[in-house]
C-alpha cells in the first residue's frame, strides 16, 4: 500500500492539515497568530513537520482553497472555441468578474464529450492569494498535484456517487472554520455539472432569495450536510426540500484520495500559470509519461529487432563460410583449410591459369614435330623431288627442295596449304642446268587449324 | 535546477535507450555487411573452384619450375635411348638461361641439341620422347640438313639442330 497524501485545506482563518486517510489526526495552523510575511513559510514548515510525524507522502499534496477565496462565473453563449485557451478564459472572466486577467488563475468545467453545452462554468482565483504559499511549499520539496476549491471536492464526489439527481438545486451546509457555518447553493445541469454556485450566510431570507434566482425552472431542492446542520437549516427555510445527511469532510477526502491515486483530473484545477511556475509540465506529465513509455518500447523493440536481425545475418555469414570451406575441401581434397580461403583459391587459380590456360598474354609455341608431320603428309608421290633441308623456327617453316619442274614447286606449296600452312609463293632457281631448286616459306598455327598438339604428335610416332 | 533534477532520470533513460539502439543498429549493420561480404566471397570461391576444375582438364602449356640441368641431360639421354640413337649421334646439348617472354608472366628456357646422321624416324622418336607437356617442354625449333652419309638401305640421314623449350609460369608479383 502506498503512502498517504497530504490535504492542505484553507479555512476562513487558517489552514487545516490532514491526510487522505481518515485515521490521520488533523492539525491546525492559525494564521491569525502569524505575521503575514511569515505565513507562507510557517505553513510550509508546519506541513513538513505534519508530513514527517504522520509518514505522509510529500509528493502527493492536494491544496484546497476556501469557497470565499474563489470567484465563480457562468459564461453564456455558444462561441466556446474562442475561449479554448486558458489565457482566453482569463480575459473572458475579466469582463464578468471583478478581477484582472493578469492577476488570476482560472479553470472551467468541461462538459462530457458529445453533450450539448449552453454555458461554461468557470472558477477564478487571485494568484496573490496563494502564490507565496505555493512557492514556500515547493521550496520545501512538496509536490502540489492540484489546487481545488474545497467545496468542489464534495460536489464532485456527490456527482460521482449520484447522491443528487441530475438538474437539481442543492444547499450545502459547510463549516468554513472551527465553528462558522456557511451555506453554498449549487445548481447542476443534466450532466450533474455545476451551472451556478453561490455562497450565502446562514440567513434564511438571503438563502431563499438566492434559490429563487437560481431555481427559475422549479428544480427539486436538497439540503446536504451533517444531521445536525441539515436539521438546523431545514427548520429555518420555508421552501419544499429534501435533506440528505452526509459527512462533507469525508466526502471531500474521498475525492481527494481518488484524485491523488487514480490520475483523474478534478473539475477545477487552479494549479496552473503562476501557481505552477516551478512545474509547468505538470499537467502534461501523464502524456509525457505515456510518450516516454512509448519511446522506451520503441527503443526496446528497435534494439531487439536489430539484435535479432544481426544474429540472423551472423548465422548466414557462418553458413557461407562453412560452404566456402566445403568448396575448398572438394577442390583440394586432403589439404588443411587455410584461414584465408579466397586468397588461396585466387593464388591457385592464377597458377592454374598460367600453367594450363591457352588464354594467356603470350602465344605458346607449337611443337616442331607437329609441323614436321604436316610437311611429310603434304609430300606427293606423283613426281620426284628431293628435300635438302627443313628449318622450323617458332611455327615458321623454310624448306629447300630440288625438283624437275617449276610446276612441281607450286604443287608442293598447294599441298602444304592443304595441310593448314600459310605458304608464300615458292621462289625457284635453275641449278646445274637440269634441276630446279625451290625455297618454300610458310607458317603454321595449330590454333587456327583447331588441332591438338598431342593427338598429332602421337599420330606421328 | 529543480525541474532539471526531476527530469534527469527520464533524460538518462532516453539517452541510454538511444545509445543502446545505436549500438544494436551498428551491430546489425556490421552483421549485414559481414553476411553480404561472406556471400560475395562464397560466390567468388565457387567461381574460382569451377574454373580450377575446368583448368584441370586442360593440357598444360607451362611448368611452374625450371628444370634443373641434370634433369635436362637425363631427359636427352633417355630420349636418345628411346629413339635408338647412338650416344655418338648427339653432338651437343646446350641449355640456356631462362629468359622472360616480353612483359608476360612467362619465361622460356631454351636448350639447343645438335644431332648428326640420324634417320627421320629417329628424329621423330627423339623429339617425341623429349617433349613433355606436363612440364611445359616442347621442341620449338627444328633445323634439318641432309647429311652426306646415307643409312642402311640407302636411307636418308640428317644433321639436326633442335631447340627444346620449356615454358615456365613465373609471375613477377602475385598481386
Amino acid at each position: 500500500m502506498g503512502k498517504r497524501g497530504i490535504l492542505l485545506c484553507e479555512l476562513s482563518n487558517g489552514w487545516e492539515l490532514s491526510s487522505t486517510s481518515s485515521y490521520t489526526p488533523t492539525a491546525w495552523i492559525d494564521c491569525a497568530q502569524v505575521e503575514s510575511d511569515r505565513a507562507a513559510k510557517t505553513i510550509a514548515e508546519a506541513t513538513l513537520a505534519f508530513a514527517k510525524s504522520n509518514s505522509l507522502d510529500t509528493s502527493q499534496v492536494l491544496l484546497t482553497v476556501a469557497s470565499d477565496s474563489v470567484l465563480f462565473a457562468t459564461i453564456p453563449g455558444t462561441n466556446f472555441d474562442a475561449i479554448k485557451t486558458n489565457q482566453a478564459l482569463r480575459f473572458e472572466l475579466e469582463s464578468l468578474l471583478p478581477c484582472d486577467a493578469e492577476g488570476i488563475v482560472a479553470d472551467s468545467i468541461e462538459a462530457p464529450r458529445g453533450s450539448k453545452q449552453n454555458s461554461i462554468a468557470a472558477v477564478a482565483l487571485e494568484t496573490a492569494h496563494l502564490e507565496s504559499i505555493v512557492k514556500a511549499l515547493e521550496e520545501a520539496q512538496f509536490k502540489i498535484q492540484f489546487i481545488v476549491p474545497r467545496s468542489m471536492l464534495a460536489f464532485e464526489q456527490a456527482s460521482i456517487e449520484k447522491l443528487l439527481p441530475a438538474s437539481s438545486v442543492s444547499l450545502w451546509v459547510m463549516r468554513a472554520g472551527s465553528d462558522a457555518l456557511r451555506v453554498e447553493v449549487l445548481a447542476t445541469d443534466s450532466n450533474r455539472l455545476p451551472i451556478a454556485w453561490q455562497l450565502c450566510d446562514l440567513d434564511p431570507v438571503s438563502i431563499e432569495q438566492n434559490i429563487r434566482i437560481l431555481n427559475s425552472d422549479s428544480l427539486p431542492i436538497f439540503v446536504v450536510g451533517s444531521l445536525q446542520d441539515t436539521e438546523l437549516l431545514s427548520s429555518s427555510i420555508r421552501l419544499e426540500h429534501q435533506a440528505i445527511n452526509q459527512d462533507l469532510s469525508a466526502l471531500s477526502k474521498k475525492r481527494a484520495a481518488r484524485l491523488l491515486t487514480s490520475g483523474e483530473e478534478p473539475w477545477i484545477d487552479l494549479r496552473r500559470d503562476v501557481l505552477a511556475s516551478q512545474d509547468p509540465w505538470r499537467r502534461h506529465r501523464a502524456s509525457i509519461g505515456r510518450l516516454a513509455i512509448a519511446v522506451c518500447i520503441f527503443f526496446a523493440v528497435a534494439c531487439g529487432t536489430f539484435v535479432w536481425r544481426a544474429t540472423h545475418y551472423q548465422s548466414l555469414a557462418n553458413q557461407y563460410k562453412n560452404k566456402q570451406e566445403d568448396i575448398f575441401r572438394e577442390t583440394f581434397p586432403g589439404q588443411r583449410v587455410p584461414a584465408a580461403i579466397l586468397a588461396r583459391l585466387k593464388s591457385e587459380y592464377a597458377k592454374a591459369k598460367g600453367v594450363r590456360s591457352t588464354d594467356t598474354a603470350t602465344d605458346s609455341p607449337e611443337s616442331a614435330l607437329l609441323i614436321l608431320r604436316k610437311i611429310i603428309e603434304s609430300f606427293s608421290k606423283d613426281f620426284p623431288f628431293e628435300v635438302l633441308d627443313i628449318r622450323i623456327e617458332n611455327n615458321r617453316l623454310a624448306m629447300d627442295i630440288e625438283l624437275l619442274t617449276q610446276q612441281d614447286a607450286g604443287k608442293i606449296a598447294a599441298a602444304l596449304a592443304g595441310q593448314g600452312f600459310r605458304v608464300e609463293p615458292p621462289a625457284t632457281t635453275l641449278v646445274d642446268g637440269d634441276r630446279i631448286r625451290a625455297t618454300l616459306i610458310g607458317a603454321y598455327s595449330a590454333k587456327e587449324n583447331n588441332l591438338s598438339n598431342n593427338s598429332d604428335s602421337r599420330a606421328l610416332r | 535546477m529543480n525541474i532539471l533534477r526531476n527530469q534527469l532520470p527520464i533524460v538518462a533513460m532516453f539517452v541510454t535507450g538511444a545509445v543502446l539502439t545505436i549500438i544494436s543498429w551498428s551491430f546489425y549493420r556490421n552483421a549485414h555487411a559481414s553476411a553480404d561480404s561472406a556471400a560475395e566471397v562464397y560466390a567468388e570461391s565457387l567461381r574460382l573452384s569451377s574454373d580450377l576444375e575446368r583448368f584441370r582438364n586442360s593440357p598444360r602449356i607451362a611448368s611452374l619450375e625450371v628444370e634443373p640441368p641434370d634433369r635436362i641431360a637425363a631427359r636427352v639421354s633417355g630420349a636418345a635411348k628411346e629413339a635408338n640413337l647412338s650416344p655418338l649421334a648427339i653432338l651437343s646439348v646446350d641449355p640456356q638461361l631462362p629468359v622472360r617472354v616480353n612483359r608476360t608472366d612467362y619465361q622460356i628456357r631454351a636448350t639447343q641439341v645438335v644431332l648428326q646422321n640420324t634417320s627421320l624416324a629417329q628424329i621423330a622418336g627423339f623429339v617425341a620422347s623429349l617433349e613433355d607437356a606436363s612440364s611445359g617442354m616442347i621442341v620449338r625449333d627444328l633445323s634439318m640438313n641432309r647429311s652426306t652419309l646415307v643409312g642402311e638401305n640407302d636411307s636418308e640421314l640428317w644433321n639436326v639442330r633442335l631447340t627444346l623449350t620449356q615454358m615456365i609460369f613465373s609471375p613477377i608479383s602475385t598481386r
